[in-house]
C-alpha cells in the first residue's frame, strides 16, 4: 500500500516537474524572443532633404559626353547616394537608383552602354531603354522584385550641367 | 577493429583541411587536423566515425527526461552500414535573421539554409566516394549566392599508406579556413552596398587535387581546377566596368599548407596556416591559426587577402573566442573587420562586425545557435543589429 501512494506521489512529482518545466520555457521564450528583437536596428540611408538636388557638371564627367554613354557616380556628400546616368541623346538621359528594389546590393553598369543594368546577387537585369527605364528583363532565380526607380532631371545643354531632382 | 582501422584510413585519405567548426579542433584532444572528424577534404560535410562519435552525446537536456531516450538511443546507433563501407550523415540548418528589403532596411524572414544528405562509400580500401546534394538550394532561390553550387561530389584514391591521396571530382578548392558561417568576412568582404563573395557556400568547381599527409604535424595540399563556376562573380574595372573575376575557360591553381605542432606547452593544442589561390591575374591568399586548451577555450583567427589587377583589392580579418562553458554549451565572441578598395573609387570601404553567441546542444545532433550580430559599414549612417537563431541538426 505504501509503496503504492509512494509510486503515486512521484508520479505526480514528476508530472509537475516536468510540465512546469515547458510551462516556463514557453513564458520564458515567449517573453524573451520580442524582447530580443526590440534591440535590433538598421544602417540607414538618409532620405534626401525636401527639394534638394545634385548639379552634375557633365564638363567633370567626360564620359558621359559621348552618345550613348553610362556611369555609375556615388556620392557621400549633401547625401549618401549611388545613382546610375544613362545618356540617350543630346537632350535625353535616364538617372537611375544603382540599388537593387530586392536586397539593395549595387548594380553592375554594362559594357555597352545600351545593355541592361545587372544585379551581381540573383543576377537579375533591368532595362535602360528610355522606353522602358528600370523594367526587369531577366529574372533567372524567379525572385520576387520590382522595377527599378528613377529620378527626375534636367538638362541645361548651354552650361552642360545635369539636374538630378532627388526629391 | 574494422571501425578502428576505417577510422584510421580516413584520417589518412582526407586532407588537411581545417573542420567547418575549427573551434572543435581545439576544444577537443583528437588532434587539430580537420580529418579527425570529417571526410572531406574541405573540412565539413560528410563526417568520420571519428567525427560522428566525438560530438553525437552531447546534449543539455537528458533525453531521459523527456521520453525520447529509446528514440536518440535508435537514432544514434551507427552511421555507418555493410562493415563500414557506407557512412551517412545530414546537415539541416534553419534560420531566423534579418534579410536586406530594399535599399536600406531589412526585415526578419525564416530560411531553410541547408538540407544536405551526405553519403561516402568505400568499396575497397583504397578508393572512397563522397558526395552530398543540397535540397535547401531549390527550395529558397532567392536566399542563393552567387557562385553557390547545390552539390559537390568526388573521389578519393590512396594506392598506398604513405603515398600522397589523390582526389578528382567536382568540389571546393582549398582555400583558408572553413567556417560554418558564410557571411564572415574572410569569406564575404563587405562592399560598398552588398557583398564580395570570395569563396561563396558550396563554392565548388571541377578539379584535381593532391593531399599529403603521411606526416602527422603537417597537412599539404595543391590541385588545379576550372574557374566557370567562380567567372558568374563580376568585380568593377578601373573604369567601372564589370569584368568577370576569372575567366570561365581558365584554370586555377590552389595551395595549402597547415602545421599542427606538438605541444609546445603541455595541454596546449595549436595549428597555423596558409593558402594561395591564384587563377592569371587574381589571387586569394589566407593566413590562419588556431590555439587553445582542450575542453576550456579556444582562440581562431585568419587574414585572407584578394586581388584582381586594376581592379579590386580587399583584406579581411576574423578571430573568435570561444569559452566552454559545458561540452554542449560553447558561447564565443567574434570580431571581423574588412576593407575593400576599388581601383575606380577613392574611398575605400571599411567595415567592422561583431558577433555574440553561443552554441547550444539542446538534445543529441540538434545545436541552437543563437547570436547577436552588430555590422557597422562606416559609409553608411548607423549601424545595423540583429539577433539571429539557428537551430542545426548534425548527424
Amino acid at each position: 500500500m505504501d509503496e503504492k501512494i509512494n509510486k503515486t506521489t512521484q508520479t505526480r512529482r514528476e508530472f509537475l516537474r516536468y510540465s512546469g518545466s515547458f510551462f516556463i520555457s514557453g513564458i520564458v521564450i515567449a517573453t524573451v524572443y520580442p524582447i530580443l528583437t526590440s534591440c535590433e536596428k538598421d544602417e540607414s540611408l538618409p532620405p534626401p532633404p525636401p527639394g534638394s538636388a545634385i548639379n552634375l557638371n557633365l564638363n567633370d564627367h567626360p564620359e558621359l559626353n559621348q552618345i550613348p554613354s553610362i556611369k555609375k557616380l556615388n556620392f557621400q556628400k549633401p547625401i549618401t547616394l549611388s545613382i546610375i546616368i544613362k545618356r540617350i541623346s543630346k537632350n535625353e538621359f535616364v538617372v537611375f537608383s544603382a540599388l537593387c528594389p530586392h536586397q539593395g546590393v549595387e548594380l553592375e553598369v554594362p559594357p555597352n552602354p545600351d545593355g541592361n543594368l545587372r544585379c551581381p546577387k540573383h543576377l537579375v537585369e533591368f532595362s535602360t531603354n528610355l522606353t522602358t527605364p528600370g523594367v526587369v528583363v531577366v529574372n533567372p532565380q524567379g525572385v520576387k522584385v520590382g522595377n527599378l526607380s528613377t529620378y527626375h532631371h534636367e538638362f541645361d545643354s548651354t552650361k552642360n550641367i545635369l539636374t538630378i531632382r532627388l526629391s | 577493429m574494422k571501425k578502428l582501422i576505417f577510422v584510421i584510413l580516413s584520417f589518412v585519405l582526407a586532407g588537411g583541411m581545417i573542420c567547418s567548426r575549427p573551434q572543435y579542433s581545439i576544444l577537443q584532444t583528437y588532434g587539430t587536423k580537420c580529418s579527425s572528424c570529417h571526410i572531406n577534404v574541405q573540412g565539413g560535410g560528410i563526417r568520420t566515425i571519428g567525427g560522428w562519435l566525438s560530438r553525437k552525446d552531447f546534449s543539455l537536456i537528458n533525453p531521459e527526461w523527456i521520453g525520447l531516450k529509446k528514440f536518440f538511443e535508435t537514432l544514434t546507433a551507427r552511421n555507418s552500414y555493410l562493415d563500414d563501407k557506407i557512412i551517412v550523415g545530414f546537415d539541416v540548418r534553419a534560420q531566423s535573421a534579418r534579410w536586406p528589403k530594399g535599399p536600406s532596411s531589412s526585415e526578419r524572414d525564416y530560411m531553410l539554409m541547408q538540407a544536405s544528405p551526405y553519403l561516402a562509400i568505400q568499396p575497397v580500401q583504397w578508393v572512397l566516394f563522397e558526395g552530398f546534394y543540397n535540397i535547401a538550394y531549390e527550395l529558397e532561390n532567392d536566399k542563393r549566392y552567387p557562385a553557390q553550387q547545390p552539390y559537390s561530389f568526388s573521389v578519393y584514391l590512396k594506392p598506398s599508406e604513405n603515398l600522397p591521396t589523390l582526389r578528382i571530382g567536382y568540389f571546393q578548392p582549398p582555400i583558408g579556413q572553413k567556417w560554418d558561417d558564410h557571411t564572415m568576412f574572410v569569406r564575404t568582404a563587405v562592399a560598398r552596398y552588398g557583398r564580395h563573395y570570395i569563396v561563396p557556400d558550396d563554392y565548388a568547381e571541377w578539379g584535381a587535387q593532391i593531399d599529403y599527409e603521411s606526416i602527422p604535424w603537417l597537412s599539404l595540399s595543391a590541385g588545379a581546377f576550372t574557374g566557370k563556376k567562380l567567372s558568374i562573380i563580376n568585380v568593377p574595372d578601373k573604369n567601372g566596368k564589370p569584368i568577370s573575376i576569372v575567366k570561365d575557360n581558365s584554370i586555377a591553381i590552389a595551395t595549402r599548407g597547415m602545421f599542427s605542432p606538438p605541444e609546445f606547452i603541455k595541454g596546449l593544442n595549436s595549428y597555423f596556416g596558409g593558402s594561395f589561390y591564384f587563377n592569371d591575374d587574381y589571387y586569394i591568399s589566407s593566413a590562419f591559426l588556431g590555439i587553445g586548451l582542450p575542453d576550456r577555450v579556444s582562440l581562431i583567427g585568419e587574414y585572407v587577402r584578394t586581388q584582381k589587377k586594376d581592379s579590386r583589392l580587399s583584406l579581411s580579418f576574423t578571430a573568435e573566442l570561444t569559452y566552454q562553458l559545458i561540452e554542449s554549451v560553447l558561447p564565443f565572441i567574434r570580431a571581423e573587420r574588412s576593407i575593400l578598395k576599388d581601383k575606380n573609387e577613392n574611398n575605400p570601404v571599411y567595415a567592422t562586425n561583431l558577433v555574440f553567441g553561443s552554441h547550444i546542444n539542446l538534445l543529441p545532433s540538434v545545436d541552437l545557435l543563437i547570436e547577436y550580430r552588430i555590422l557597422d559599414r562606416e559609409h553608411l549612417e548607423g549601424y545595423f543589429s540583429q539577433w539571429a537563431i539557428q537551430l542545426h541538426l548534425f548527424y
